[in-house]
């Protein structure tokens, strides 16, 4: 029997009663998990570990993995209307989705980050199941030297975003870079950039920032006006129009492709597809400038590539045993409860377990689809809270949010400093999206350089001896280049102001 | 715009030459390729020549008045002042008076200051937000918030 027909006893034990109601609850909670700041899939998926190391197999990690990926379309929700990232995957979402809401048009927002999760999600799903094997040898071929080149085009696409002000847009993204180096050095263990303070070592993170650079100062900017009304001047329509439909295919497609392909990477951070995807978007749009008014692609895009890396991130684990995340980790940390040993002597021991669980992976994401799009017209009513309870709420939220990841009360106080922050980047018209992405990039193309460098022992002929490298750093160059010319060449001899 | 662009370059340089400082105390290059140091040596210089870039810009560029709603009115001052305030009271106060105690204290004067000022409103929105948040997330999510001294 080959991998279809496992495939289909797998989905025979997934649709059993039991089990469907134990992916029920895991979608619901995992999306409850997602729309609570400071409570991401990990701490999710931890705090209901014991739980479900009380149940058989099959249902516990059923229960687990749609926790994992109901998290990610939860923090689209207040991402969308609270422009308040749910989880650190959903803060690009902020950007337009929120821009959306403020139209009226937050519905349509939900309504598309559902669809193409579902699509990019479920593609992953059935990609797990059909060319697992294949992709998972690519994924082993990626080492840091690979991982670098494929960084580099992330942050050579984030300079691509500047719109009239190239300098601002690379003064932000220098500020995220150093941002992102505070704490441990990766590589050797020196601190750095802490001056002395031991709360620094664990670095800031990126939801205490993002909170603090999109809620805070989202608030602050409301503020500083008369604060009364609705948030929006009217709802529109909750059902995406068919040129929304039109708008979206290409950004959805691309968000499952950028998301699948970077998701069987082991290592690769969740928030990198969403950055790629919304750079691209935003890059081959005919209107760029529009982005961050309410672009339905800068949704479609990045929510499709993280619910797609997010089940793409399941294939290292089913096929090598690699967790590539800290959510996989958790996941796998329930089979091995469980007795069991993820990995490809999975599918030889317990055939029918490993079916069962991916199976399920596509039972998940349908459940997901059918569970959130009849509650867009019940989440979109927190719009119409009084801005200054919605807002309050907010910021208590964020607070709460930023406490419960260490407990810390300095935590509260970087919550507060990047509130400000943002509001002053609002001000002076200093992009904000650079900064928070760069914050996830620096680190990564520091350590991957570093860790590249060593394996040569000190020498840069390791970008150029191997072959997937070179193609990565050279596309990440032309992508640099093609940017700088197309910002530079309209405004020779044309007085600018920076 | 002139004073603000010339003021953000001036606040950027002096960042990235302070993050420029520390980078050069820390290991800059070892036998095995870059050290600590390296990349924040590169990025001080970047963050450097774009800052003193955008000052020289805005020092030849001729003075523009400001956007007409660039500063807030005195009253949006008041009402940010306040949300820092409640803020900053509730991140110094957390941890001794407890999280149910302060989060209604916060809620109760932030909506205040923001415009909600009526009772029937403010009082249950703010007993929501604390004690069934407290019971949410302790109770049911099992995870921490600060007790504080009065044990809730």
């Amino acid at each position: 029997m080959g991998d279809f027909g496992f495939f289909l006893d797998g989905l025979a034990t997934a649709m059993q009663p039991g089990n469907l109601v134990f992916a029920l609850i895991g979608c619901t909670l995992g999306t409850l998990i997602g729309v609570l700041p400071g409570i991401g899939p990990v701490a999710g998926t931890a705090i209901l570990l014991p739980i479900a190391a009380t149940l058989d197999p099959i249902p516990a990690i059923i229960m687990l993995s749609a926790i994992y990926y109901g998290a990610m379309y939860g923090g689209t929700i207040t991402s969308v209307l609270m422009n308040v990232p749910g989880e650190a995957a959903s803060a690009i979402t902020c950007i337009d989705g929120h821009a959306m809401a403020r139209k009226g048009r937050g519905g349509a927002a939900l309504t598309i980050a559902a669809l193409g999760s579902f699509i990019g999600g479920t593609t992953a799903s059935l990609g797990l199941v059909f060319i697992a094997s294949s992709l998972s040898q690519l994924g082993l071929r990626i080492g840091p030297p690979e991982f670098f080149g494929l960084i580099m085009i992330g942050l050579a696409l984030v300079v691509g975003m500047a719109g009239n002000s190239l300098p601002r847009t690379l003064m932000s993204a220098v500020l995220g870079l150093f941002i992102g180096m505070i704490g441990i050095d990766p590589v050797m263990g020196a601190p750095r950039f802490t001056f002395g303070m031991m709360d620094l070592l664990d670095g800031i993170t990126l939801a205490t920032m993002a909170m603090g650079i999109f809620g805070v100062s989202e608030v602050l900017s409301n503020v500083e006006r008369q604060v009364g009304g609705s948030m929006v001047t009217k709802v529109e329509s909750l059902t995406i129009t068919r040129q929304d439909a039109k708008d979206s295919a290409a950004p959805i497609a691309r968000g499952t492709l950028i998301g699948f392909l970077l998701g069987i990477i082991p290592g690769m951070n969740a928030v990198v597809p969403t950055i790629v995807s919304y750079s691209i978007e935003k890059r081959i749009s005919k209107t760029p400038e529009k982005f961050g008014t309410g672009m339905i692609q800068g949704v479609a895009g990045p929510e499709t590539a993280n619910n797609a890396h997010a089940n793409a991130a399941l294939i290292p684990l089913f096929t090598l045993g690699i967790p590539g995340s800290p959510t996989v980790a958790i996941l796998m940390g329930a089979f091995m409860m469980q007795g069991l040993s993820p990995g490809p002597f999975l599918f030889q021991s317990h055939p029918d377990i490993a079916w069962a669980v991916i199976s399920s992976l596509v039972v998940g994401n349908v459940m997901l689809l059918i569970l959130n799009i009849p509650l867009v017209p019940v989440w979109i009513q927190i719009m119409r809270i009084p801005p200054p309870i919605l807002m309050t709420g907010i910021l208590l939220f964020c607070v709460i949010g930023v406490y419960s990841i260490n407990n810390n009360v300095f935590d509260v106080w970087m919550l507060i400093i990047f509130g400000v922050v943002g509001y002053v980047m609002r001000k002076i018209d200093m992009p904000i999206a650079p900064m928070v992405m760069t914050v996830v990039l620096g680190p990564l193309i520091e350590q991957s350089l570093r860790q590249s460098m060593e394996m040569s022992s000190g020498s840069f002929m390791v970008f150029t001896t191997r072959p997937i490298a070179l193609v990565f750093i050279l596309v990440a160059a032309a992508i640099l280049v093609l940017s700088t010319w197309k910002m530079v060449a309209p405004v020779r001899g044309a007085d600018s102001e920076v | 715009m002139k004073t603000v662009n010339l003021i953000t370059g001036a606040v950027v340089l002096v960042l990235v030459l302070a993050m420029g400082y520390e980078a050069l105390q820390l290991r800059y290059y070892t036998p095995l390729g870059p050290g600590p140091g390296f990349f924040g040596v590169w990025l001080a210089v970047i963050g450097a020549v774009l800052a003193i870039g955008t000052i020289v810009a805005a020092a030849r560029s001729p003075a523009k008045p400001l956007p007409a709603n660039f500063w807030p009115e005195s009253a949006g001052w008041l009402r940010m002042g306040g949300v820092l305030l409640g803020l900053a009271l509730l991140a110094l106060l957390l941890e001794t008076v407890g999280y149910v105690i302060m989060s209604f204290l916060f809620l109760v004067a932030v909506m205040f200051v923001m415009g909600e000022r009526r009772v029937f409103v403010n009082l249950p929105v703010a007993l929501a937000g604390s004690f069934g948040v407290y019971y949410l997330f302790v109770h049911l999510l099992q995870t921490r918030l600060p007790a504080g001294i009065f044990g809730v």
